[in-house]
């Protein structure tokens, strides 16, 4: 893993020289490096994007954290939106998005990880494409599978979202 | 148990079943009306006289691992087939429509165990593998764009799209059923072959620029040139969908401008101004590209046929089709609008009497229209067809 972590960090890098000082992927590059205090995640910026929450409901893709998400919601599949569910393997690879919290009126850093190992889910399934990109512009490319990274399997079930810190 | 108790069971056994045959035979005998007793049991394989061969991709969204690729007569709407193509493949047909090719990973047990990614090669007609090629465990797990698994214009070779998420593209000799190289695209995604050289292919990079990797016939690489800037991925990103018109690959961005890029040579020329297919009347609706496969060429007439959305805004390019819009290319206008039937992806046939298709995302169908006659929708196949609609292609 050592050495595609160097390669994302890298990438990111890139992305940020490679972009316009107002341009969205600097922007998510920026969000990028600023989590990258995260520990043993990775995260991989795939979608920014700055929501306007409609719902407590955690079971719910208007929920204010899942601004981002792409895929099944963990909360529906025997996890949390904090919880890979029970016989899964936590994605190695994560994206970052910043969604606003109506209850405060701020923005926070989400880390989206996916989790691995089980055939789809297939419940509540979401999908935010504010920022998205082809694969050229991999760290926000959210067509791809993000369990890609995992050595034991790569097979994806659902998607959680961590709350990181303030954007 | 004795020896001959042993004995005496397995003669029970014997009895019970040649009994268990019997029944059957007569059961079947009973089933069968008098003129089916000659049947017999057979493989069908596609009709030679199938004139297009419509080919929709599949995800299976809900069980991933189980990818399909929907085949159906064009011209008669009848259902033709089946393939294969595992997690999150990619599908592609050879130049000449004889061969398809799909790209996939397998687990040895399904979602664990040892990973095997390969490409697949099937016979169009019979549908049965021909061969299979072995690839580094790499292939990119994304949507299946044709322009992920793309045979060279003549010639042997098939181009891959890796990602790990480090991209880079795996080259294998199709016929020889060989492993030949993995070109190292770090940055860039999309493959798009050369027309001059069969071993040449440029790719779309993060940095607005096209990458172009010429190799030599064992795949050693002879030289890898930088277009000029084509696009801004952050202000008008270029869709991975694009046509292919020749020399040149047409680009659509996802404010709707088309960008025309001669990829045959050592290095990526644009050969003509961007233009926008969106006017100023359109422009204030906000009428965008949205989709997966969001446009089809047909080359002979330059009639360019796109799926659109109006209201768009950041993050709509995948919205379904509001209308589809048929563009004239050579008067650089749009000709015709149509409704769109929530259209995700369009396909036209290229020659005479052109027919469009189009899948969509609301429930999967597939309809079809007549170019000549003003798009006139000549027929649909309703669902259950496509479980999760992605891309189509028609040969």
């Amino acid at each position: 893993m050592k050495s595609l972590e160097e390669h994302c960090e890298a990438f990111t890098r890139q992305l940020a020289m490679r972009s316009s000082r107002r341009g969205f992927i600097t922007r998510v590059a920026k969000l990028l490096a600023a989590s990258a205090a995260l520990g043993p995640l990775l995260p991989v910026a795939r979608g920014a994007a700055v929501a306007t929450p409609e719902t407590s409901d955690d079971q719910h893709c208007d929920y204010w954290k899942y601004c981002s998400v792409d895929g099944f919601l963990c909360s529906c599949c025997g996890g949390t939106s904090t919880q890979c569910p029970p016989g899964t393997s936590q994605s190695k690879l994560s994206w970052v998005g910043t969604c606003r919290n109506a209850a405060d009126g701020k923005d926070y850093l989400v880390s989206y990880n996916d989790c691995c190992g089980v055939s789809s889910c297939g419940r509540c399934s979401c999908n935010s494409n504010v920022g998205d990109r082809p694969g050229y512009a991999m760290g926000v490319h959210n067509d791809i599978n993000w369990c890609q990274g995992n050595d034991a399997s790569t097979i994806y079930h659902c998607t959680v979202s961590l709350v990181v810190g303030q954007a | 148990m004795t020896h001959v108790d042993f004995k005496r069971a397995a003669r029970r056994l014997m009895f019970a079943l040649l009994g268990s045959v019997s029944l059957s035979g007569i059961f079947c005998a009973a089933l069968a009306s008098p003129e089916s007793t000659d049947e017999t049991l057979s493989l069908a394989s596609i009709p030679a006289d199938v004139k297009h061969t419509v080919y929709m991709p599949d995800l299976a969204y809900n069980h991933f691992v189980d990818g399909l690729v929907r085949i159906v007569d064009g011209d008669s709407l009848r259902y033709l087939g089946t393939l294969s193509m595992g997690f999150m493949g990619f599908f592609n047909t050879s130049r000449d429509g004889n061969t398809l090719y799909t790209a996939g990973t397998y687990y040895e047990r399904l979602n664990r165990g040892k990973r095997t990614d390969t490409i697949a090669i099937y016979d169009a007609h019979s549908l049965q593998l021909l061969r299979e090629v072995v690839i580094p465990t790499k292939h990119a797990q994304d949507l299946p764009y044709p322009a992920f698994l793309v045979p060279a214009w003549t010639g042997p070779l098939v181009f891959e799209q890796n990602a790990t998420p480090a991209s880079s593209v795996t080259v294998i000799d199709s016929l020889a059923g060989r492993f030949v190289g993995e070109v190292e695209t770090a940055g860039c995604s999309g493959i798009f072959p050369s027309s001059k050289l069969p071993s040449r292919f440029s790719t779309l990079c993060g940095d607005g620029t096209a990458l172009t990797v010429s190799l030599d016939a064992g795949g050693k690489e002879l030289s890898r040139l930088r277009s000029a800037k084509l696009f801004d991925p952050d202000a008008d990103a270029l869709f991975t969908a694009v046509a292919d018109d020749g020399d040149r690959e047409i680009f659509l961005s996802f404010n709707g401008v088309l960008h025309f890029v001669d990829v045959s040579g050592e290095r990526a020329v644009e050969t003509e101004k961007p233009w926008s297919i969106v006017n100023a009347t359109l422009a204030r609706e906000n009428w965008r590209p949205g989709g997966n496969q969001v446009l089809a060429l047909h080359r002979e007439s330059h009639q360019l046929f796109v799926t659109m959305h109006r209201h768009g805004k950041e993050g709509s390019h995948k919205v379904p089709a509001d209308e589809i819009w048929q563009i004239d290319l050579s008067q650089h206008r749009v000709v015709k609008r149509i409704f769109g039937t929530q259209a995700l992806s369009v396909a036209v046939t290229q020659g005479a009497h052109p027919l469009l298709f189009a899948v969509s995302a609301d429930d999967g169908s597939m309809s079809r229209y007549d170019v000549e006659a003003g798009l006139a929708h000549t027929g649909e196949i309703a669902k259950p067809l496509l479980e999760s609609a992605a891309t189509l292609m028609v040969h």
